[in-house]
């Protein structure tokens, strides 16, 4: 844990105050880095990890996100929406990024990203619905009722925070539903204080939850109960820090500026899930793909700085997955069919960057798809073992070997 | 159980088949009998619709027509309609075939949407199908419209398989592909200004483009040939399991989930002798000895459509906000009002999970028990707040209450329970009543303070786990 002095340090190095600085008179810079240093104690000093995923909802086109740049049949099977080889930002001798995600190129210079490459799940289904289900919930050849993560939260020893899992959205997600937990779901963590009523409000919207051993009543009790520990919690805990980092509004970067701020105050929040959807880019591709994956880059790019800023980068990794990734030859209507396998990024102050799996052949398809080769439980058990501490065995159902994703 | 006397039943029937209604609505259908009240909501085709707004006027300078005004209509109709069955229909289509303004992206072609689901109802599942497959705001969201020959899109054929007709895992993906090589062609057109002129038409039509279609030979499940689109919907409507898909879902809907294998063998069998008549499965998913029993009294979740629209209903809202000015005023007036009336109840909505007109994705809402989670139970807690919060409250003590005298606050909670027909047993009314109490503050004055009984009471009837059923 980073002291008040090293903060500072992180304060004085990091982009944004450099570039106030060029512009602003000294007098202003000194009252800018004055309202900062306030705004950070707020912080809570955090001893345990926290993971952030990140849901690219509708299949993310993961071929045109990580481009196989020097691969001829890429270009020839996407004549329409292929990215030409001049604008793609090169990360490797045979790999590029898509132009949008520039703002991450930083992070991957630095070491930071790690990029796993034909991430999926044998016998895949591209069906939207299902294979979102498989992903959330880790469990490709069963339904399950619990989520992934809801299964990690669920195991976690009492008292638990009633923030130490949120989902940052108004509607839940399965990867956290577990047996035990009800974790909070939130639309906006802006207007918490709204929400929070008196005491007395409190203890009796609590007192008409009250079951009578009714099954039928127990998901809207629990609910309920979640919310209002959590609006609680939330609202003693956020008024004491506001973003230091500026971010765009897209929906992308208005979750990565408000989980920051969820990081800053509330140290025993573990888990913390954002979705935006939008990926299923089955006609004119090229502009929507460009806008969402740049909010994407924009939006972690900043939140990462901010983590920096407020000494909590080592402590934070971010996990970003799609459903599925799409057909490679694009289609007539200058967009892309259901897929399969495609890219998982894994970013944060701890992370081993670099590239992880095998990039899917284009030459030898699955009913003209890329075939997986990395089951995406690897990514999870690596995570659950050792950002996570738990046993990802158990939380599995089975071992799945782990990827050398994190510093040791 | 409850539903022992006629009055329960009308009540539970005008839940389902509806958005639920007032006290004095449910008296009048309950003196006329079940049998009565079954076919005013069933042939609703003979029930007078109340006035409905002219949503073309609401175009706006630019010649637009903002899909959240569209929303806004919609609303309005639901709220104030005479044929509850018609627009819980509509509803029901909207959520299956799940169109999204967010991707349609033109406030006309929402409305084509609506009309096209509303006027189509209850009739038979081909003409639904056919319909929804050749309407622009289909073939535009599922990118029908450029599926062509040589290079087939094939996103409107796997939805229609996985989500319109027969749920996933009773095709293969090779069936996906053959299907979408069966609907190459099937696109539309927007008139131009002269055929505009010509034909008053302003709607895009359903165009096949002949040169665009694939005319080779496909198989789709088994049966091959020169397939179009049509003979697609065939051959799907040929499949046992269509029927019991959508029988199914209409059942869950409307009685309770995860019905019996025999109930669904049973209503799938009503469906496929009926020739697909909607109309014909819901008098008898309607009339059924399951659908008055315990197990399907308040047994289903509100959706927020049932919970916003249920309320406003129970308390005569649009008439309340007084809507008839609408029409007595400019256009420009009329969309202020619209957006201002409706703005409330429908942001409310959104935030409960329900987006009209925006389903979150093609398969539609979650629904049942995903409706509920933390943040739309907030929501839900909120809605009070609309309802009583501002200065001038939208519903005051004398309209709910009336010029009753009231012993206590026992007596209040219980009044507000019928008329919000919350179904809350006696210890918990006395719970809220109790809380209620404590809550109170009588040094602002008789006036807040009944205000504020009120709207403390409704927070804790709008929160409680009974009243999120219907």
């Amino acid at each position: 844990m980073a002291d008040k002095h090293s903060r500072r340090d992180f304060l004085v190095r990091s982009g944004s105050v450099l570039a106030l600085g060029l512009l602003t008179p000294g007098w202003l810079r000194g009252v800018a880095m004055a309202q900062k240093l306030e705004r950070l104690q707020g912080v809570s000093p955090r001893s345990q990890n926290v993971l952030v995923v990140c849901q690219l909802s509708g299949g993310n086109d993961g071929l045109n996100t990580v481009i196989p740049y020097s691969v001829k049949d890429y270009y020839r099977l996407r004549p329409g929406i292929g990215i030409p080889e001049k604008e793609q930002i090169p990360i490797s001798d045979e790999l590029a990024l898509h132009p949008a995600l520039k703002p991450l190129k930083a992070l991957w210079d630095e070491g930071r990203l790690a990029i796993v490459n034909g991430a999926g799940y044998p016998e895949h289904n591209r069906s939207h619905f299902r294979s979102m289900k498989i992903w959330q919930t880790a469990s490709p050849a069963t339904q399950s009722e619990t989520g992934w993560l809801g299964n990690y939260l669920d195991r976690l020893p009492d008292p638990v925070s009633p923030v130490a899992g949120l989902c940052l959205d108004s509607s839940a997600s399965p990867a956290l539903t577990g047996q035990r937990v009800s974790v909070p779901t939130i639309a906006s963590l802006d207007d918490i204080s709204e929400l929070a009523g008196t005491q007395d409000a409190e203890s009796a919207m609590r007192a008409i939850q009250q079951l009578d051993g009714s099954a039928q009543f127990a998901h809207v009790s629990a609910s309920t109960n979640s919310a209002l520990d959590a609006v609680h919690e939330l609202n003693s805990l956020l008024g004491k820090y506001q973003n230091c980092v500026e971010y765009e509004s897209d929906n992308f970067s208005s979750g990565f500026r408000q989980l920051a701020r969820l990081i800053a105050v509330s140290p025993l929040t573990r888990v913390a899930y954002l979705s935006v959807g939008g990926f299923d880019t089955h006609a004119s591709q090229q502009d929507k793909h460009a806008t969402l994956l740049g909010g994407f880059a924009s939006g972690l790019a900043r939140f990462m700085e901010e983590m920096q800023a407020i000494g909590m980068r080592d402590k934070v990794t971010v996990l970003a997955f799609s459903e599925f990734g799409r057909r490679v030859k694009e289609n007539g209507s200058g967009g892309t069919d259901h897929g399969q396998a495609g890219p998982i990024f894994i970013a944060g102050g701890s992370v081993q960057g670099g590239l992880h799996g095998e990039y899917p052949s284009l030459s030898d398809l699955d009913d003209g798809d890329l075939r997986y080769n990395t089951d995406f439980r690897r990514v999870y058990a690596t995570l659950l073992d050792k950002w996570l501490d738990a046993d990802s065995e158990k939380l599995l159902g089975q071992r799945f070997d782990n990827l050398p994703l994190l510093r040791s | 159980m409850a539903l022992q006397t006629d009055r329960d039943r009308v009540a539970h029937l005008l839940r389902r088949a509806g958005f639920g209604a007032s006290l004095s609505q449910i008296d009048w259908h309950a003196a006329r009998g079940l049998e009565a009240t079954l076919d005013y909501l069933i042939d609703y085709d003979s029930v007078e619709e109340a006035p409905q707004i002219d949503v073309l006027e609401l175009t706006n300078m630019k010649g637009n027509l903002p899909a959240p005004i569209v929303s806004g209509w919609w609303l309005y109709g639901m709220l104030t309609t005479q044929r509850p069955l018609q627009a819980k229909l509509t509803l029901f289509w909207h959520d299956h075939f799940g169109c999204s303004a967010e991707k349609v992206q033109n406030g006309y072609l929402m409305v084509q949407h609506i009309r096209l689901l509303s006027e189509l109802a209850s009739s038979d599942l081909r003409t639904l199908l056919v319909a929804v497959a050749q309407n622009p705001t289909m073939l535009r969201f599922l990118d029908n419209n450029t599926n062509v020959k040589g290079q087939p899109n094939e996103n409107f054929a796997r939805e229609l398989m996985e989500l319109f007709t027969m749920g996933i895992g009773n095709y293969t993906e090779k069936d996906v592909q053959e299907a979408a090589r069966a609907f190459t062609g099937w696109s539309f057109q927007r008139p131009n200004r002269i055929q505009a002129a010509v034909r008053g038409a302003v709607e895009p039509q359903f165009q096949f483009r002949q040169g665009a279609h694939d005319e080779g030979i496909k198989t789709v499940l088994g049966v091959s040939g020169n397939l179009n689109g049509d003979d697609v919907i065939d051959i799907l409507l040929e499949q046992p399991v269509t029927a019991r898909y959508i029988a199914g879902k209409l059942w869950s809907w409307f009685v309770y989930e995860n019905p019996e294998e025999q109930v669904v063998e049973r209503i799938a069998g009503v469906f496929r002798d009926g020739n697909y008549s909607v109309r014909r499965l819901l008098r008898h998913i309607l009339t059924s000895e399951e659908f008055y029993s315990a197990r399907a009294e308040r047994a289903l979740y509100k959706s927020p459509a049932d919970f916003v629209v249920g309320i406003s209903r129970s308390v005569d809202l649009p008439g309340i906000i007084d809507l008839f000015n609408l029409f007595q005023e400019s256009d420009k007036e009329k969309r202020r009002l619209l957006r201002g009336a409706m703005g409330g109840v429908m942001g409310s909505m959104m935030n409960m999970g329900q987006h009209l007109l925006y389903p979150p994705t093609v398969a539609g809402w979650d629904g049942g028990s995903a409706w509920i989670n933390s943040a739309t139970m907030l929501e839900r807690i909120k809605f009070a707040d609309l309802l009583f919060e501002r200065k001038e409250a939208v519903i005051n003590w004398n309209f709910l209450v009336g010029n009753r005298r009231f012993e206590s606050v026992n007596e209040v909670v219980d009044r507000l329970c019928e008329v919000f027909d919350a179904g809350l047993p006696e210890a918990k009314r006395g719970i809220i009543a109790a809380h209620v109490e404590g809550l109170l503050d009588r040094t602002r004055g008789e006036k807040q303070y009944r205000q504020q009984m009120l709207h403390e009471a409704c927070r804790l009837i709008f929160g409680s786990p009974e009243f999120q059923f219907c």
